[in-house]
């Protein structure tokens, strides 16, 4: 898989956990106070993207994204990562 | 005529030796062997240990520092820290020097804090230092300190020495709660209900000494205070402080400190049990403790099938924790449990098999709310106390008083976010703040919070829900904003 077909992999992954229409996730739409995605549903991404692209995912990191886009960006970064060490 | 079935377990307790939750927990560290008294399990460091010698003389040393500070009895003192072995140590330190716990939610923000620091009026705040700026604007004329990685420091000097405060007798902590008015009331627990909670819930869990409970629900809650923290450091066991809820990172720590127990909200094992997979449950496992919202009949099941645990679930209150609980051996789904030893509760129900207001009585129930005598008279009708719950007993053939309390929802206008209570009418309030904002209504719909706007004719623009989110933000804590807001005329 390249990074290109993550995207709708993750998208399916946070609309199936956030029960909100994947049409929705624009890169600047603000994931907690647009999407409403609380801790709990953000934990629940994290291990489930965590298991689906056998990544390690930080916390604090994650913490720090406030947009759809940076949440694509930062899944990226780490599988491209995760594939170059493997 | 209104009829009203009445469960009564009063007879059947009798009160511990220690009235102060410090000399209780010190008393039972000082036997405690060489085991940790504590663990804190944090996602970018190693597990910290604190033994209970460690933690008996952080207790003092703490205190001796508070006094130095002009700390003394009744003294209301506010903290807004995470959870942390420092958390554990001011709330015993405080205690002991007899000053009234205040702990304040992080996530709190103007609306709340401002009813916080009207009502309890605070001589001192200890916060974390990345929290000061959210609570800087109620800081004026009170000391301040924080806490740093290097210990925690008076950085404002109060403008006169703390005053003292009235309580009643044995006030341990002013914990805040809503009743859908709009606004937190805060009501004050005694020690003895402290230890009495933590004595019921033992009875409950049948822990032995040595063993470990993991835990990562905020500190500021009853739920937590009495069975996280109390219960582990009364009974011997290890109190594991999860700083996180991360499903890989619980697991992790329930594998390599051999968890027996584990106590959370109903959405975190839901949760766990959707991350598990098929991977076969750590063996080390006995109890899923669980408490602060509804915990399904079907997800009970699930979980026993999957990490083959008791499920204990149980029910309690700000005003007084728990008034129910599960018991091993005997739990069973789809309830709250029978009633704790201790307390006496009514369901007043038109039908004595019907639903009904759960209405309880205890003398170690809290004595009201603090300077709010008008909302405190509305809630304790005689001698009981008003839940504004609802609620009926399941038909058994065990006896009448071993009846298990089935929990029916909400009579107040509040409801649980991720077993975070949420007063409707505090939203609602929170969103005529904004200006363009005529009116405003709030429901709790399949899981989410959702709000009805009706902005005036300058208000409407296609992103005024998002434009109101992030005026909310900064008015309430974000788990209370709506998931949608819909617009109106």
């Amino acid at each position: 898989m390249t990074e290109s077909d993550l995207r709708p992999r993750i998208e399916q992954i946070v609309s199936r956990i956030s029960r909100i229409d994947a049409s929705e996730f624009h890169d600047d739409v603000l994931i907690r106070e647009e999407l409403g995605i609380d801790s709990l549903m953000a934990m629940e991404i994290l291990a489930t993207c965590e298991k689906e692209f056998d990544l390690q995912l930080d916390e604090a990191e994650f913490s720090c994204v406030e947009t759809v886009g940076e949440f694509f960006q930062l899944l990226e970064a780490r599988y491209a990562e995760q594939r170059i060490a493997g | 005529m209104r009829g009203k079935t009445t469960v009564s377990r009063a007879a059947d307790f009798e009160f511990a030796s220690h009235d102060s939750i410090s000399d209780a927990v010190l008393a039972s560290l000082a036997d405690w062997g060489s085991r940790p008294a504590l663990s804190v399990v944090s996602p970018d460091r190693p597990v910290q240990l604190i033994s209970a010698d460690d933690l008996r003389t952080g207790v003092y040393d703490v205190e001796r520092l508070l006094r130095s500070w002009g700390v003394r009895q009744s003294v209301p003192v506010a903290l807004f820290l995470e959870n942390s072995a420092d958390f554990v140590i001011l709330l015993l330190a405080l205690a002991r020097i007899g000053a009234v716990v205040i702990p304040g939610k992080l996530d709190w923000r103007r609306m709340e804090l401002a009813e916080l620091f009207e009502n309890a009026d605070p001589q001192l705040v200890i916060s974390e230092e990345s929290h000061v700026e959210a609570v800087s604007p109620f800081l004026t004329g009170r000391a301040v300190a924080v806490r740093r990685a290097q210990g925690i420091a008076l950085v404002q000097e109060p403008g006169k020495l703390p005053g003292e405060a009235e309580f009643p007798d044995n006030v341990a902590s002013i914990n805040y709660t809503y009743r859908g008015l709009g606004y937190p009331l805060g009501a004050m627990v005694t020690h003895r209900q402290y230890l009495h909670g933590a004595r019921v819930l033992q009875d409950g869990l049948q822990a032995e000494a040595g063993e470990q409970m993991l835990y990562s629900i905020p500190m500021t809650h009853i739920f937590t205070l009495v069975g996280c923290i109390l219960v582990p450091l009364l009974y011997g066991l290890t109190g594991v402080i999860a700083r996180t809820i991360h499903p890989r990172l619980l697991f992790q720590a329930i594998h390599d400190l051999n968890i027996q127990h584990l106590t959370a909200v109903p959405e975190i094992y839901s949760l766990l049990l959707r991350a598990h997979g098929e991977s076969p449950p750590p063996p080390s496992l006995r109890t899923f403790v669980s408490g602060g919202s509804v915990l399904s009949g079907e997800l009970f099941a699930r979980l026993g099938e999957h990490f083959g645990v008791e499920v204990l679930h149980g029910y309690g209150l700000t005003e007084f924790t728990p008034v129910s609980r599960n018991a091993r051996g005997a739990s069973q789904a789809g309830t709250v449990g029978p009633m704790c030893d201790g307390i006496d509760c009514r369901i007043d129900s038109a039908d004595h098999a019907e639903s009904g207001e759960i209405m309880i009585r205890s003398r170690f129930l809290s004595p009201g709310y603090y300077r709010r005598e008008t909302e405190t008279r509305a809630a304790w009708d005689g001698q009981f106390f008003r839940t504004g719950d609802m609620g009926r007993f399941s038909v058994s053939s065990d006896g009448f008083a071993e009846r298990h309390l089935m929990f029916d929802g909400e009579r107040k206008a509040t409801r649980k976010v991720n077993g975070v209570m949420v007063d409707l009418e505090e939203v609602r309030l929170a969103l005529t703040r904004f200006p363009h904002v005529r009116d405003a209504s709030v429901r709790f719909e399949t899981g989410a919070l959702v709000a009805e706007v009706a902005p005036d004719a300058s208000g409407v623009t296609p992103d005024l829900p998002a434009t109101l989110r992030q005026f909310l933000k900064k008015q309430i804590a974000s788990y209370k904003i709506p998931r949608i807001i819909n617009l109106r005329e």
